[in-house]
């Protein structure tokens, strides 16, 4: 019972971890097809402005809610200024959010020094047999899935959603139907970024604040998104429910290391045999021929 | 502005434009003019330059010389999503429609057409005149077939009720039964709502159908103007859309 407990348990540990890292990435690549660099950066920020809200006297959801509405700030200005000059040229806007990221990088070491005091934990520990486990933990999976609510709802039932959705499949059409397309693709942008914000703010009491902060989460982000394809809100969920039910299984069997290993070859058999992502095979499962195809 | 005048002003004020892509210009020096709830078809061979001067005139090219106007206000600079909220209705070649979303989904993408007009729009009236889109409101548009494609481009642009409808070779890859229907349905559109209808069209039959005079394209420019008499006789379109 203990053990079954405990493997539910780093499920979804490592569930949350990879979803939370992925999910401002895969909206802006699904949305957008932009490859965003500075994601990690984005979740550095977003712990540093977290931590210092923090421990100046915020609660620490207000904290975190800051820490993901100053990032947002940031993405829609770094769309406006750098990102929205370079569409249609994927390798160049790979370079440019690259730069943005070492500038915020860099940046944060020189102005804040090599770390900062971080916040704790909150919510304490509690134990199942001889194994003591954190309700922080917990509270992080369950703001995962009330995350990836809210996210289907505000693309699949709402005017903006369903805006965005259309100027993905065909931004012209959209366009020459009303839609103001550059004002959607700043939106999305600074969504993805708030996301993104969020989650730096989300794991800021679980990890030392530092200006490389983003490094610790920036592969767990990418394999994630790779894996899950183009759609944010189907792709990524399962890939992170795929990945991190490898990554938890050998883990807590085999230590860290071994768990790491079986989530990078997991990857890479995914992409080789799915190369657009669990969310393409969906996709073009969907969209299959029916037999109400007839004519009129 | 007197009711009186509305039949006679010109509606759509297209004069000496020049659009193409990059340095390569496909539409040069065109000028037409368009009075309100009249319907004019623009002709001629392939690759004249008819899908140029549409997508020109809903914004998605811009222009290198000439000036259009709607409703006497000039929007040559305007981008595409600003002319169809001031109430133009673009149905393009090959239909666009969205082939992600579901038939309901692409009704709603019609609602900001003509938007400034301020009027409520229902998607019913999508509906009312493609009943089948209804039956089929919860489907995907990309598991439609041709002619029902065709319907839903249509009547999404309808939801919106634009003062001008832009329609791109609305015949293409139809059954000739269905290109009667979508022609009677563009007639009805055109005297139930009073919608100012431009399309381009290679299909005789629906020129004869459907417009009131036109204009012949040739290299990019207006070769001939048609009046009624010469749009509706098959001789005339023959000898202009032979090869």
């Amino acid at each position: 019972m203990d053990g079954v407990f405990n493997a539910l348990y780093q499920f979804q540990v490592s569930f949350s971890l990879l979803l939370l890292s992925a999910i401002g990435l895969a909206v802006i690549f699904g949305m957008m097809g932009v490859i965003n660099l500075a994601h990690g950066e984005f979740m550095m920020l977003g712990a540093y402005i977290t931590t210092i809200a923090g421990t100046n006297g915020a609660p620490l959801a207000l904290a975190m809610l800051l820490g993901a509405l100053g990032v947002g700030l940031f993405g829609a200005v770094m769309e406006i200024v750098v990102v929205r000059r370079l569409y249609g040229r994927l390798l160049d806007t790979v370079a440019a959010t690259w730069a943005v990221g070492l500038i915020l990088s860099q940046g944060t070491l020189i102005l804040t020094g090599p770390s900062m005091q971080g916040i704790s934990s909150p919510f304490g520990s509690f134990s199942v047999g001889a194994t003591s486990y954190s309700w922080y933990r917990v509270a992080l999976g369950l703001v995962s899935v009330a995350l990836l609510i809210g996210l289907y709802l505000l693309f699949m039932k709402t005017k903006y959603g369903l805006r965005a959705r259309a100027t993905i499949q065909n931004p012209s059409i959209a366009r020459a139907l009303g839609v103001d397309t550059p004002r959607m693709y700043t939106i999305t942008f600074a969504l993805g970024s708030a996301l993104a914000g969020l989650a730096g703010g989300l794991f800021a009491p679980t990890a030392t604040i530092v200006p490389f902060f983003g490094v610790n989460y920036i592969v767990e982000a990418f394999v994630t998104v790779i894996v899950g394809g183009a759609n944010a809100l189907v792709g990524t969920p399962i890939a992170a429910a795929l990945l991190g039910a490898v990554n938890a299984a050998l883990g807590t069997e085999f230590g860290l290391y071994i768990g790491r290993v079986g989530l990078l070859l997991t990857t890479i058999v995914i992409i080789r045999v799915l190369p657009d992502g669990i969310s393409g095979l969906i996709d073009r499962w969907r969209m299959r021929p029916t037999d109400s195809r007839s004519g009129r | 502005m007197a009711i009186a005048d509305a039949a006679t002003v010109t509606m759509l004020d297209v004069s000496g434009i020049t659009a193409g892509y990059g340095r390569t210009m496909i539409v040069r020096d065109v000028s037409l003019a368009m009075r309100r709830g009249e319907i004019v078809a623009i002709v001629g061979r392939n690759g004249v330059g008819k899908t140029t001067l549409m997508q020109a005139i809903i914004g998605l090219l811009p222009l290198a010389k000439g000036n259009i106007a709607l409703d006497g206000k000039a929007i040559s600079t305007a981008p595409a999503n600003e002319r169809a909220r001031l109430g133009i209705g673009y149905v393009p070649q090959g239909r666009g429609v969205f082939p992600g979303l579901t038939v309901e989904e692409n009704l709603e993408m019609g609602e900001l057409i003509n938007v400034r007009a301020g009027v409520t729009r229902p998607l019913d009236i999508a509906f009312q005149y493609f009943p089948r889109l209804a039956e089929r409101r919860s489907q995907r548009a990309g598991t439609l077939s041709g002619g029902e494609q065709a319907m839903l481009a249509i009547g999404r642009v309808l939801v919106g009720q634009p003062s001008l409808m832009l329609l791109d070779e609305p015949s293409e890859g139809l059954q000739p039964n269905l290109v009667q229907q979508i022609g009677d349905d563009i007639l009805r559109i055109n005297a139930e709502l009073g919608t100012t209808v431009l399309f381009v069209e290679q299909n005789i039959e629906l020129v004869m159908h459907l417009a009131q005079r036109g204009y012949v394209m040739d290299k990019g420019a207006v070769s001939a103007e048609l009046g009624g008499a010469a749009v509706t006789s098959q001789e005339t379109l023959i000898r202009y859309l032979s090869v």
